[in-house]
């Protein structure tokens, strides 16, 4: 465990001692290529700034809120196509095209329909991430126990009542690991969108930096959305810890004997 | 199953074709086109469109060849000497969690808005899920596997080319598809927002002069390309791992 810290911290020095020698060997134009403690400052001054933190909130609002969507409609199809399969066959050509789209090219005719306000960026987003937790959730919805499905049949449980009391908590450890997904996604859908249309957000900062040639702080805002990407990710672990730990405990079980 | 026709998948498309076209009809807005309308612009721009097509499939095949045939021998190498892939693997999952279209700005503040640019992106892009695929696959090797290989007294080499790059074939080739679906996201997003030509340029021309019919029209074909090269690598990747899906179905 603390050889594993030592080599990942090994790693991180090695990979700032790199950027540092390119740097300072000046390899690469140094008004492109800041050295570290340039970034570094760049990433103060940007955090004391008045509109980081505005470009901040707007984003992780946009995240979570197409999050939400995206899990809501995803979860609600799932169940529907889970429970009637016609539902699933019908959609399943659209499904598969629709998820095939790159959603920053949403974008375009998305402004004809919602403008440029909030509604937009939160339609791409949750266009963007509510195909991996539909697809997984009703694939996970599909392979239920037999043993359960019959001891529901036998408990006089309907067939809602089978698929929300059996199939739906059993798929949940399936569902957790496509909302993680998700969210890869959704960052990714926000931070394309606000740098194609947005006025504010970190997407925004970031090609309006790059725009205007001031890489320090283009590399700074970078981390900034780095650092988003890892929080969203333990905020979700630890989601699903509290709602799927014992599946979690019973895993870990199994692979230890 | 894949093979037999989805019935109510094509009616399903069928009516929302239909409904589209009586919605527009009856709205009857230049902002909200008919289906027909959409089909024909697809057909009109065909040669443009066919042009533009060209150069996104060329800036997705050369980035991802290149990021195939660096990421793929460098994730197999840091796999196999484990206390080299312990060092880069921070580096690795530092850099995961960023999206790769926040790579656009910088690609375009070192190389301009040419091809360079966009294929730097793509590049960077498709490297990841290979790279990150062909690692765990080396190193989550069966133990029992390589007992076996060195009990019938393989080789090193032997046990490498027989033995352990076979069983990593399935998460690789995964990682590969992955890598292939985002080339094509990068590519059209690059040209996007450093627009000269392709699809993602043809895209924004059409939005920035209200032609919603070719915005629709060009939506369109992305997602028919998409579709395409992901059926094509779901194709190569069944032949190539065939005896791992044969081994998954008994």
């Amino acid at each position: 465990m603390i050889m594993g810290r030592l080599k990942s911290l090994a790693g991180l020095v090695l990979f700032l001692a790199i950027w540092e020698a390119i740097a300072i060997s000046a390899v690469l134009p140094s008004q492109f290529f800041p050295s570290v403690p340039r970034i570094g400052a760049a990433a103060v001054a940007l955090v004391r700034s008045s509109d980081f933190l505005a470009a901040l909130v707007s984003t992780w609002e946009l995240i979570l809120g197409g999050l939400v969507i995206a899990v809501l409609t995803g979860l609600a199809l799932a169940l529907i196509s889970a429970r009637y399969a016609v539902v699933r066959r019908a959609l399943a050509p659209l499904v598969e095209m629709l998820r095939a789209l790159p959603p920053p090219a949403i974008v375009p005719p998305a402004i004809f329909a919602f403008g440029l306000g909030a509604p937009l960026f939160l339609f791409i987003v949750g266009f963007a991430a509510v195909w991996p937790v539909y697809v997984s959730t009703s694939n996970a919805l599909a392979t239920a126990e037999p043993v359960q499905m019959l001891t529901g049949r036998s408990l006089g449980y309907s067939n809602w009542e089978i698929l929300l009391r059996l199939r739906l908590p059993a798929a949940l450890p399936e569902i957790l690991t496509a909302v993680k997904l998700a969210a890869g996604i959704a960052l990714l859908a926000v931070i394309g969108s606000e740098m194609l249309a947005g006025s504010s957000g970190l997407g925004y900062l970031l090609y309006n930096a790059a725009f205007t040639g001031r890489s320090a702080d283009m590399f700074a805002i970078m981390f900034v959305v780095g650092v988003t990407g890892i929080l969203l990710q333990v905020v979700l672990l630890q989601a699903s810890k509290a709602l799927v730990g014992w599946h979690m405990s019973l895993s870990a079980m199994g692979e230890a004997q | 199953m894949s093979r037999r026709l989805n019935v109510p998948g094509l009616v399903f498309l069928a009516a929302l074709a239909l409904l589209w076209q009586g919605l527009a009809f009856y709205a009857a807005s230049p902002n909200f086109p008919t289906f027909t309308q959409v089909i024909g612009a697809l057909i009109e721009n065909r040669v443009a469109l066919g042009t533009e097509l060209r150069h996104t499939l060329l800036r997705t095949s050369v980035g991802f060849g290149v990021a195939l045939l660096v990421a793929l021998p460098l994730g197999i190498m840091l796999g196999r000497i484990r206390a080299l892939g312990d060092i880069i693997a921070p580096v690795i999952e530092l850099l995961r969690p960023l999206p790769p279209v926040a790579v656009i700005p910088v690609s375009m503040i070192f190389l301009g808005i040419g091809d360079a640019a966009k294929i730097a992106v793509v590049i960077y892009g498709a490297s990841f899920p290979i790279l990150i695929n062909s690692i765990d696959a080396v190193r989550a090797q069966d133990p029992m596997l390589s007992r076996v290989a060195r009990s019938i007294r393989l080789t090193r080499h032997e046990r490498m080319w027989l033995v352990d790059l076979p069983a990593a074939m399935p998460r690789i080739v995964a990682g590969i598809r992955i890598s292939l679906a985002i080339s094509i996201l990068l590519a059209v997003v690059a040209e996007m927002l450093l627009s000269t030509n392709g699809l993602g340029a043809f895209l924004t021309q059409a939005q920035e002069s209200f032609e919603t019919a070719n915005v629709l029209a060009v939506l369109l074909l992305i997602a028919l390309v998409a579709l395409t090269v992901n059926a094509v690598a779901r194709g190569i990747e069944h032949r190539l791992i065939r005896w791992h899906h044969i081994r998954g179905a008994t």
